[in-house]
């Protein structure tokens, strides 16, 4: 039972009692002789690839900030002198989905209650009872709660029609759907959803005026009584797995924010040089290797190993002086993802969410992509559509903007399975560096 | 214990070790893949058969410490495995003599199948996957394992009791 379902405590004791399997791993450095060269960093046309993937990089993350921006010209017109925060998400608790935690760029101007929108959707708002009882969080991040949770509520619209309601939780139907409350008229069943609270009302939720939560949706709810109709609304953003910039709305009474100076990804002084024991895993259908880094170097579980601007494997567990990794090709990895392609207007991102390692076949990796938000036909016909993929922000421990590899995107509904193009073929990754987590740093 | 006992047993960690990472160059490095043997369950098998009874359960740990020092899978997990493998061996003893050739290949091929499944299940169990669909995934890989596995404890099996350094573990009659 404890294989399966293992205890925290049971697994914290065992970690000091396999202490001496560090040794073991020491000792094994001469059959490591036999692995061959690691791959050289200074090779020209490698460090060309990488800086190459580093310009990507800055692209993807211009891109990602400029999809997190309202587009909807109406939208533009009332926000009017409406402080925008950018807020990266950087973490989801586990023990409460409908929560986020978002860092911010100037922390001294936020407020409780303050909207949170992305692109032209509404999200949730700011939290700060949340964040203070989260005594882990530093001072720039901070609790937002979603629009799915179960006691939230927000006024809102249909586009259009005189009705009116209250938007909050999630609806007992299939599919994730927003619930919907007390609808001022019974008879509208179809429309978009938009937020419409009162001018100063507590916590302003007005600021968000005008963003959408989704379509109305008159669905049933057990698919063996179809008769049986249920009102939801069908919301835009995947809030599950899909949310990595969201945007703080601050009153005009605030300052405007200040501008904080984002060093690049790689040299953000949050990289700890790593090395493996060995290039090697014993059992043939895992990818994992051994990191010769534990706890005590302050490692953590869920941290991301990089080699360069790429992801080479996550941290599944953090020993006191070792710790496991699992490699991409290894089944059951799960990482939030993002595909930036390219368009006649340019580069465009797609938020994919969770992805799943389904193992790997040759020099591709299968993932299995649930498209929550799926490539609209209606844009990229019949598709797929080459794509570059890279990390997303949701998961403490691993950053956004880390390549993983290129895809063909299937286009419409999901869900669909990937083949993921590793870099240079998927061969053993060259210098490592681990991500250090915000409590390490400090 | 005395002084060639305890270097005995440190030899026999030492052993572990060396086998296991070798396992995983040539799983990880060489086009063999899943048909590469399992190390570590065929010196489990050897030890079972040749040492005391009474120092077995120390063996035992000693290879599945081998083992965890190069592998991801939950050390609690590959500590059953083997101890379930050192089991069964046991069981076997109390029978038969386990040094017959068909009966360590059939035990070193047995075991390692087992213990592969063993493995994915409890993988496939800790990342909420399915249960039955990675046992199908693994079952291919796990008989390639175990196949080689029963070959060489069919060969090398006795040889593995003779590595250097653990002559003061062995019972006389190996």
């Amino acid at each position: 039972m404890l294989s399966v379902r293992p205890i925290p405590r049971v697994e914290e004791a065992l970690d000091h009692l396999l202490l001496p399997t560090r040794f073991l791993a020491e000792l094994a450095s001469p059959v490591g002789w036999l692995q061959g060269r690691e791959a050289r960093a200074e090779d020209p046309r490698r460090e060309a690839r990488r800086q190459a993937e580093i310009g990507e990089q800055e692209r993807l993350e211009s891109a990602i900030l400029e999809m997190a921006d309202p587009a909807d010209t109406r939208l533009l017109a009332r926000l009017g002198s409406i402080h925008l925060l950018r807020a990266e998400v950087i973490a989801r608790p586990a023990e409460d989905l409908d929560r986020l935690v978002v860092r911010v760029e100037d922390p001294s101007i936020v407020h409780d209650d303050l909207p949170v929108v992305s692109g032209d959707c509404y999200v949730g708002r700011i939290d700060l009872a949340a964040t203070r009882d989260d005594r882990s969080l530093p001072v720039d991040q901070f609790v937002v709660q979603l629009v799915t949770g179960r006691e939230f509520r927000t006024g809102a619209r249909v586009e259009g029609r005189d009705c009116r309601l209250v938007i909050g939780g999630i609806a007992a139907l299939p599919g994730l759907r927003l619930d919907v409350h007390n609808p001022s008229d019974r008879s509208v069943e179809s429309g978009t959803v938009v937020i419409d609270e009162p001018p100063f009302a507590e916590g302003r939720g007005d600021l968000a005026n005008g963003f959408r939560l989704g379509s109305l949706c008159l669905e049933a709810a057990d698919p063996d009584a179809p008769d049986e109709l249920a009102i939801g609304v069908a919301p835009e953003l995947d809030y599950a797995t899909g949310l990595h910039q969201v945007l703080v709305l601050v009153p005009p009474s605030e300052r405007a924010p200040a501008p904080v100076p984002t060093p690049p990804l790689l040299e953000d002084g949050r990289w700890l040089s790593a090395r493996l024991f060995l290039r090697a895993e014993p059992s043939s259908w895992r990818e994992g290797r051994k990191l010769a880094l534990g706890r005590h170097q302050g490692v953590e579980t869920g941290a991301a190993l990089a080699s360069g601007p790429r992801l080479a494997g996550i941290v599944l567990h953090a020993g006191l002086a070792t710790a496991d990794v699992a490699l991409l090709g290894d089944p059951g990895l799960a990482i939030p993802a993002l595909a930036l392609y390219s368009t006649a207007d340019g580069e465009r991102p797609h938020v994919l969410g969770r992805l799943t390692c389904l193992g790997r076949r040759g020099d591709t990796v299968r993932l299995h992509w649930p498209a929550t938000i799926p490539l609209d036909a209606t844009l990229h016909g019949e598709g797929p559509v080459p794509a570059r993929v890279w990390t997303g922000s949701g998961e403490a421990g691993i950053p956004r903007g880390l390549l993983l590899g290129d895809v063909e995107l299937p286009v419409g509904p999901g869900p669909h399975v990937l083949s993921l193009r590793l870099p240079d073929g998927g061969g053993e990754p060259g210098e490592l560096s681990l991500r250090l987590g915000q409590e390490q740093l400090e | 214990m005395t002084r060639d006992r305890l270097l005995a047993w440190l030899m026999l960690a030492a052993w572990a070790s060396w086998l296991t990472a070798a396992q995983g160059l040539i799983v990880a490095r060489t086009p063999l893949g899943p048909w590469t043997p399992d190390l570590g369950i065929l010196l489990a098998v050897a030890c079972a058969g040749a040492l005391h009874r009474r120092d077995m359960p120390l063996a035992t740990l000693l290879v599945a410490l081998g083992r965890i020092a190069h592998s991801v899978e939950p050390p609690v997990a590959v500590l059953a495995g083997f101890l379930a493998a050192a089991l069964t061996v046991q069981s076997a003893r109390r029978v038969t003599e386990v040094g017959g050739v068909f009966l360590r290949a059939s035990l070193g091929g047995g075991l390692a199948l087992g213990f592969a499944l063993w493995l994915a299940l409890v993988h496939a169990l800790r990342v909420g996957g399915d249960a039955t669909g990675a046992l199908a995934t693994a079952l291919p890989q796990a008989l390639a394992t175990a196949l080689v596995t029963a070959l060489f404890a069919l060969v090398f099996s006795p040889s593995l009791v003779h590595l250097p350094g653990l002559t003061p573990l062995r019972e006389r009659k190996w």
